[in-house]
């Protein structure tokens, strides 16, 4: 529980810097945020960086803001400013639902949600629930490029993103949702705080007369990553939200979503928790559209 | 005269809490001697197989390794457990012979092959690394049925099998209950691998020179007997072997009693190296070693007649014992205890059970909190639960009507029972649920689709274990001991044998301490966990503090106060004896006339600093030490805990509404140090019924080691707890207090499983096995509706 030397340590104060520190030491060096990942990995020595790149000087790279219709979150957003900040309750109530499942306060106080989006975790809980906000990730290069990439495209598998080793994400944007548009999430795990066995992040644009306009459902927990149930989410499109078509939805995703066994739940279970837990969160993101 | 003692039953602050809260508490890990080195263990990846060969050589060149040695280097200190090591049980016993580090074969994943020291953590981290071991893999056996078939692998090739203890416990005519039965409840029950996971791991920090001998600073619930242990493995003087308890220690729930290999090889290597040697287990380290209990199948048959009359009872106890490789308890002394506690509260006349142990290539069972009960008492209370179902008897009154009913009562598998009240505990259970009116609300809860139940369970707890007791099976005293000391400032030092770590002992003796004596707890210090500056007692374990402990300090202040009377009289100029004077807010007061008083300060500034004003011929020095033995084979705590959950049928979640414990504490000292034991042991026995299993796959390698996996809830997952006092006193305590910090959590499993079954009734499932996880429940109302 004691990690392996490291040769190099820099605390960088901006990102031109933490670039070219990436372009110098780029292989050997893992970029050290909120560490609620990278510390576990490096105590129990299955990471064992050279370098280690210290973001945490680096300046506004933690703002959360609206801008030209989407949101920014910097990449050094802590959980729980994510799960606090007013815009984020006012418009992506599902991003703040997932940022307070996370863990327990002192992970909240620490880990960002780049981090959570790099390492990648299947089971972890801002996953689905950036992509159920069709999210994006900007990232930046140490040649002075920028690219964005989508979060869908970004998680790549089990612990596995779509990031070079010479590579930043600044920040995440998701485009601000329309008007009459509601979000929610939920998770089922064996203890508070504990990874999710199945998670379901849902967002819901209705029109007046409450017939569904749009519909993104995410289920995480699956493997080897999270799962877009898109027939469940075209069951709802165009039409009012009843218990009836709820059910139907949630029968929908748990017939879509492959799942698997592991330690914590097994594969069957896994259907049934997905076949509740849609029709449950489907039904808070719509009440939120309503509001 | 004697009066009523003024401190008892008061809630007042625990005096620990002040430096626990602002971090000026003293653990293990705060203790640093110069020259220190650190040591750690290289442990096995298989859980059976050959050592082939050991590489050392890298780890031993690496700058700051200061030795590294394997079991080849360990053998001449000979096998560790001795006759005063091993349980002296009455059934048949077979004995591990091991080393502190294992020699040519491996058993366990995690099984210690290879020490390292090193100047610091990270240089020996390092050197683990380094060390490169080559195995040959064996058979193995996980599960304790397949390790009784005749093929299985063997653990031990010298034993005929892989038994580890067996015993047959008849009483009474258990074939004829049965031929007279009306309904035979016949059901097999599996309690899972769980136990206590305490938040400061293990650890130690050995040194020794040649002319005072061995120091060990240790995380132990028994200082005394660690140290009478280490001098005979060691081949020390006993006045050569020092073991201290830090002041703190975060937690044990009986992880820290028995005596472990790790320890042994840390006073080796000081001994050797003549250097300080530290060990502090990791958590990984921690998962895998120790807190792994229960683990047992109960094949358990109830004879009852058709008006709920428990006639009979068998069982065939099949207990996991793990690799069975640590001193003191070996791995079946929990077990053992489970067996002869299975009729628990019940007053059933015929029993027939048999206990069989068996060693796996797993770790070894260690003690937790409940002792060997865990298990049984879910068996138990379940089956009986199914017969009133059965019979369409309420649980309550079929309980009732089996319940001991008498005291004091001896079981018929001759455990005594000193007091209790279950008809008044039930009482108040049911009146805290409202359970008469609970059955109406929970029929109309089921016609709307909503699934409540009550479950209950009952169960008698040890407060303490006597010496008659603890003699046969520990070679251990079971009498509590203190040595009550004025200082020369009128403040009172008592000085015990155990090794209290939450148990809020500095509290509570310092209460019955000052009401005997007529001051304020302010004014007493209570000292522990030195061998070399406290008397010789067992330790803290099986709930001996309220009970025996305390009772020892109570006995030896009263034998204080004739001469603290004789020395106000010499004072006063007066002739009075101990009758003539109260003890009081500070003073010994005349009762005649209570103008007349001396200060107790006053008392003890004769009797220490100036005892030249002491009445002539009387000896300086105001102290006594009681050895507290009550006159009974069985002290013990009776109680009734109640669970009303709602479950999800279509997730096989439940919460638990209401948590009703309604307990026992003969005169609680604290009340609230008596609610906090309470609290934590629910909280225990959730985490372990619910949540909490250490699993094995099919290799032997376990995929619990860190907490993520291994489920210990937190304060999110629990209820409220409900606590209500229903106090007996016990007869055989001077103060009639029982001790409360064991059996709690064995109560909640039954009362859980009860009340998810209770509320599941409508679907017809039937629980027989822990945990008892969401998803466990949701297949079983699969099952039972593919039956439909």
């Amino acid at each position: 529980m004691y990690p392996k030397a490291i040769e190099n340590y820099f605390a960088p104060t901006d990102v031109a810097e933490v670039l070219t520190l990436l372009n110098q030491y780029g292989e050997q060096a893992k970029l050290l945020a909120g560490g609620q990942s990278l510390m576990p990995l490096m105590k129990l020595r299955l990471a064992e960086p050279q370098t280690i790149i210290d973001l945490n000087q680096v300046a506004a790279l933690d703002d959360i803001r609206e801008e030209d219709g989407r949101l920014h979150i910097g990449a050094l957003a802590r959980h729980s400013e994510v799960a606090t900040h007013p815009i984020i309750l006012q418009s992506y109530a599902l991003l703040a639902d997932a940022a307070r499942n996370i863990g327990d306060p002192q992970i909240r106080n620490r880990g960002t949600i780049a981090g959570s989006l790099v390492h990648a975790d299947p089971s972890a809980d801002y996953p689905p629930a950036v992509m159920a906000l069709d999210g994006q990730l900007v990232v930046a290069k140490a040649d002075g490029s920028t690219r964005t990439v989508l979060v869908d495209d970004f998680l790549a598998g089990p612990l596995m993103s779509d990031i070079g080793e010479d590579e930043l994400v600044t920040r995440i944007e998701i485009p601000a949702p329309v008007a009459q548009s509601g979000g929610a999430y939920a998770k089922h795990s064996q203890v508070a705080g504990d990874f999710a066995i199945i998670s379901v992040a849902a967002q819901i644009t209705r029109d007046p007369s409450g017939v569904c306009q749009q519909a993104s459902i995410v289920v995480g927990g699956v493997m080897p990553k999270p799962c877009r149930a898109e027939q469940a989410a075209s069951l709802l499109q165009g039409k009012a939200i009843d218990a009836t078509l709820l059910t139907q939805a949630g029968e929908a995703a748990a017939e879509e979503v492959e799942t698997e066994d592991d330690v914590r739940a097994s594969a069957d279970y896994r259907r049934q928790l997905i076949r509740v837990t849609v029709p449950e969160v489907v039904r808070q993101a719509s009440a939120r559209a309503e509001e | 005269m004697a009066t009523a003692n003024a401190w008892v039953g008061q809630s007042i602050k625990r005096k620990e809490d002040r430096r626990l809260l602002v971090g000026d508490g003293q653990y293990l890990p705060d203790i640093v001697l110069p020259r220190m080195v650190v040591m750690g263990f290289v442990r096995s990846m298989y859980a059976h197989a050959k050592i082939t060969s050991i590489e050392t050589t890298q780890a031993a060149a690496l700058p700051g390794v200061r030795a590294v040695l394997t079991g080849a280097d360990v053998k001449h200190l000979g096998s560790v457990l001795s006759d005063m090591s091993t349980p002296n049980l009455p059934g048949e016993t077979n004995r591990p012979i091991f080393w502190p580090l294992s020699i040519d074969e491996v058993k366990y994943v995690g099984d210690p092959l290879a020490v390292v020291v090193a100047r610091d953590k990270y240089t020996l981290e390092d050197a683990i690394e380094l060390v490169d071991v080559e195995y040959e893999p064996l058979d193995i056996v996980i599960d304790p049925e397949h390790a009784l078939q005749a093929d299985a692998p063997r653990l031990y090739p010298d034993w005929g099998d892989n038994v580890l203890y067996h015993q047959h416990i008849p009483a009474g005519d258990a074939d004829a209950a049965f031929a007279q039965a009306d309904l035979v409840i016949k059901e097999r029950f599996r309690c899972h691998r769980t136990g206590g996971q305490p938040m400061e791991t293990r650890g130690c920090l050995a040194t020794y020179n040649p002319g005072e001998g061995l120091t060990l600073w240790l995380t132990t619930q028994r200082p005394h007997i660690k140290r009478h242990l280490l001098a005979e493995y060691l081949n020390l003087p006993h006045s050569q072997v020092r073991v201290i308890m830090p002041k703190d220690m975060g937690g044990a729930f009986g992880t820290k009693a028995p005596l472990y290999r790790e320890e042994l090889m840390a006073c080796h290597l000081a001994m050797k190296l003549r250097r300080p040697v530290k060990w502090i287990e990791n958590r990984q380290e921690s998962l895998m070693n120790v807190g792994q209990g229960r683990d047992q199948i109960h094949e358990l048959e109830l004879a009852v007649k058709k008006d709920g009359t428990i006639l009979g009872l068998r069982d065939r106890i099949l207990a996991d014992c793990g690799d069975a490789r640590t001193a003191i308890y070996v791995g079946f002394a929990m077990p053992f205890l489970g067996a002869m506690y299975l009729i628990n509260g019940y007053d059933i006349p015929n029993v027939d059970i048999d206990l069989t142990c068996v060693v796996t290539n797993k770790a070894c069972l260690t003690p937790s909190r409940a002792f060997g009960s865990f298990a049984g008492r879910f068996a138990l209370d379940r089956a009986v639960e199914m017969a009133a179902r059965a019979l369409e008897i309420d649980p309550v009154e079929i309980r009732l009507k089996n319940a001991i009913k008498t005291f004091p009562h001896v079981s018929a598998v001759g455990v005594h029972v000193d007091s209790g009240d279950f008809p008044g505990s039930f009482a108040k259970a049911c009146a805290a649920l409202d359970y008469d009116n609970f059955r109406q609300e929970q029929s109309e809860a089921w016609q709307n689709g909503r699934y409540l139940g009550v479950g209950f369970s009952m169960g008698v707890e040890i407060s303490g274990v006597p010496s008659e007791v603890l003699v046969p099976m520990e070679r251990q005293p079971g009498f509590g001991v203190a040595t009550v000391q004025f200082d020369a400032h009128g403040k009172v030092q008592v000085a015990e044998g155990d090794s209290p770590h939450g148990q809020g002992h500095e509290t509570t003796i310092a209460q019955v301490v000052a009401g005997e004596l007529g001051l304020s707890p302010e004014d007493i210090y209570v000292t522990y966990g030195d061998t070399h500056s406290g008397p010789f007692a067992a330790g803290t374990i099986g709930s001996r503090g309220a009970s025996y402990t305390l009772s020892a300090a109570v006995l030896a202040a009263r034998a204080l106060r004739p001469k603290m009377a004789n020395i106000a009289a010499h004072l006063l100029h007066i002739e009075a004896g101990e009758d003539n004077f109260v003890f009081r807010d500070g003073y010994a007061i005349l009762t005649r006339d209570e103008s007349q008083r001396v200060p107790i300060a006053k008392i003890a500034e004769v009797a220490l600093l100036s005892p030249t004003e002491l009445p002539p011929g009387m000896e300086a020095g105001l102290e006594h030490t009681s050895h507290f033995e009550a006159e009974t084979a069985g002290m013990h705590s009776c109680n009734v805990h109640a669970a009303q959950v709602e479950v999800s049928p279509d997730t096989g979640e439940y919460k638990i509404l209401r948590y009703v414990a309604v307990d026992d504490a003969g005169q609680p000292i604290n009340p609230m140090v008596v609610r906090g034991q309470i609290h934590g042991g629910v909280a225990m026995g959730i985490g372990n019924a619910c949540m909490e299993e250490f699993i094995y796959d099919e290799n032997g390698q376990q995929l619990t080691t860190t907490l993520l996996d291994y489920h210990i809830p937190s304060s999110l997952d629990l209820p409220h707890i409900e606590t209500i006092e229903h106090n007996v006193p016990s007869p055989h305590t001077p103060l009639g207090s029982k001790g409360k910090g064991e059996g709690t959590p064995g109560m909640v499993p039954a009362a859980v499983a009860n009340a998810i079954e209770d509320a599941l009734q409508p679907l017809g499932v039937k629980i027989t096995d822990l945990p008892l996880t969401p998803e466990r429940i949701w297949k079983l109302i699969q099952a039972a509706q593919s039956k439909e």
